[in-house]
């Protein structure tokens, strides 16, 4: 599947202009392994390892706030030469040298595996997201947002953008064997610089809302009727979507409103 | 003795008849706990929608809860179905930008509410990711409205310490214990301990004891009427900016050590 290529090629091509801009471009080349990602960070990675919240008086540094503005996407392709394996890219500041300011921050995450399909999608849409699996990393989003901030203690450790890209990476890697190469772009240079990736960012949100909505409804749910078909047995929240739900139902059957012909979670009329 | 900053989590509520100086109580604790030699980690909340707290303490709220709530209900209530789906996800974001924060507390106003009914599974919704977000604070110090009703449906379902703040007067006492009714016989919020401080008292701590007493509430304390505090209110200076020797900001000291943190 090749629908992302064009825009992984658009990605490159806004890395050169910037580069050729004068912007601040680095490279980090790490192993392509995910063990040899994760090991040795300064930081626990893995389920559990985050705190939730980082709070603005225990932050070293912020990233993508309301204000600052964020960008946040991942791509993939079954062309694994669109992909340098363990490619972490840089532009503008690293963490470690942002004591106490808050950054705009643009993260794009960029897979390839020749078995690479939409079954996986949804886990690289997901993963992106890694809130609690980063010790001292803290991930607030909604959709193509994203607000993070790095506590005092993890970068005492040593937390940079060559830590996070190996994190990220590693734990990639780990959820969808099927990666063989994988590449991380961060942009920390300018609010600017961050929005000259809307337009990307658009067309790859709406490509993977499809894909999503697709490969659930294969399953026999409609993921936009019914947000059951996200694994609810095990959410935390499903008690409190249910009474959303149901609170919604109840609305629409309050005289005075307009019928909908709509479909139930299972498809049926 | 106790101090904020060695002792387990804390949940303490402030409510009271309207007008007894809740917020200025509130924001005086604020400063006792920010003076603790053992800092917190301190979050504020100010379940009153009229947002008192905030000002009291020199601070602009821009975003606050009663806004995530209109947020929430719009989107239900929208066409976007795909915003609905991820309605739950973004929640923690909402919230998060909703809690103002400065380098030694965070504070959430709970703000007004636009939109009519009851909207419980909101409240419910919203209540939760509050509980969660007040896991990362050591000491959550709400300044409710005259009820607690309010604070049980809104914030929090249980408290620690709940304080009962009265002025000198008769109405003030017989709202004391109407909320002390609604928390022990209809329990309207849980809580372990329930105490009752006088404000604005000018020498008559003797006969106020007596009507504590009568209607079964332990006193904290009483707060002389202070000057100062009234100057700060008057002039929009924040209360964090009282003097340390101000007679009001001595004697919320004492109730802090000797009934919150004893």
């Amino acid at each position: 599947m090749a629908v992302f290529d064009v825009y992984i090629k658009k990605i490159a091509e806004y890395i050169a202009a910037m580069r050729a801009g004068g912007k601040q471009v680095r490279t980090f080349d790490c192993p392509g392994d995910p063990e040899r990602l994760l090991n040795g960070l300064p930081v626990r990675v893995g389920p559990g390892a985050g705190s939730g919240i980082v709070l603005r008086g225990d932050t070293f540094a912020e990233l993508g706030s309301p204000e600052a503005g964020s960008c946040a996407f991942p791509l993939w392709t079954q062309n694994v030469g669109l992909v340098k394996d363990g490619r972490i890219t840089l532009i503008g500041p690293d963490i470690l040298e942002s004591k106490g300011a808050s950054l705009p921050f643009g993260q794009i995450l960029i897979a390839a595996g020749a078995k690479l399909s939409e079954k996986e999608h949804s886990v690289l849409d997901e993963s992106q997201y890694v809130s609690d699996q980063i010790e001292g990393y803290m991930v607030k989003s909604t959709p193509g947002r994203m607000w993070t901030r790095i506590s005092n203690d993890a970068a005492e450790k040593g937390f940079g953008f060559e830590v996070l890209g190996k994190a990220l990476m590693g734990i990639y890697k780990s959820r969808a064997p099927q990666i063989e190469a994988m590449e991380v772009v961060f942009i920390t240079s300018s609010k600017e610089d961050v929005r000259r990736l809307d337009d990307i960012a658009e067309q790859v949100k709406k490509i993977s809302k499809d894909i999503i909505r697709e490969t659930w409804l294969a399953r026999g749910y409609d993921i936009l009727e019914c947000t059951l078909g996200w694994d609810c047995g095990s959410c935390p929240d499903k008690v409190v979507c249910d009474d959303i739900k149901a609170l919604i139902t109840v609305r629409k059957k309050k005289p005075g409103k307009a019928k909908t012909d709509r479909k139930t979670p299972s498809g049926k009329k | 003795m106790a101090s904020p900053g060695n002792t387990k989590k804390r949940l303490i509520a402030v409510c009271g008849k309207g007008g007894t100086g809740k917020t200025a109580f509130t924001a005086m604790m604020t400063r006792v706990l920010l003076d603790s030699s053992k800092p917190s980690k301190l979050l504020l909340i100010d379940a009153d929608p009229a947002m008192g707290l905030p000002i009291a303490l020199g601070l602009k709220v821009k975003r606050t809860m009663g806004q995530v709530r209109e947020e929430i209900i719009k989107t239900a209530r929208g066409s976007d179905k795909e915003k609905k789906s991820k309605l739950a996800s973004m929640l923690d974001y909402m919230v998060l930008e909703a809690l103002y924060e400065t380098d030694s507390f965070s504070i959430l106003a709970m703000g007004r509410t636009e939109t009519l009914g009851c909207f419980c599974p909101v409240n419910n919704l919203l209540r939760d990711a509050i509980e969660t977000l007040s896991r990362n604070f050591d000491i959550i110090l709400i300044d409710g409205e005259a009820g607690v009703e309010q604070i049980n449906r809104q914030v929090m379902r249980r408290v620690d310490t709940l304080i009962i703040v009265s002025d000198a007067t008769s109405r003030g006492i017989q709202t004391a214990a109407l909320l002390k009714k609604m928390v022990q016989d209809e329990q309207a919020i849980q809580c372990e301990k329930t105490g009752l401080v006088f404000n604005r008292v000018q020498g008559n701590e003797k006969l106020l004891k007596q009507a504590a007493q009568e209607i079964g509430l332990e006193v904290f304390g009483y707060i002389p009427q202070d000057e100062s505090i009234a100057y700060h209110d008057l002039v929009g200076k924040s209360i964090l900016k009282l003097p340390a020797t101000s007679p009001g900001l001595t004697a919320v000291r004492h109730i802090v050590t000797e009934h919150i943190f004893k």
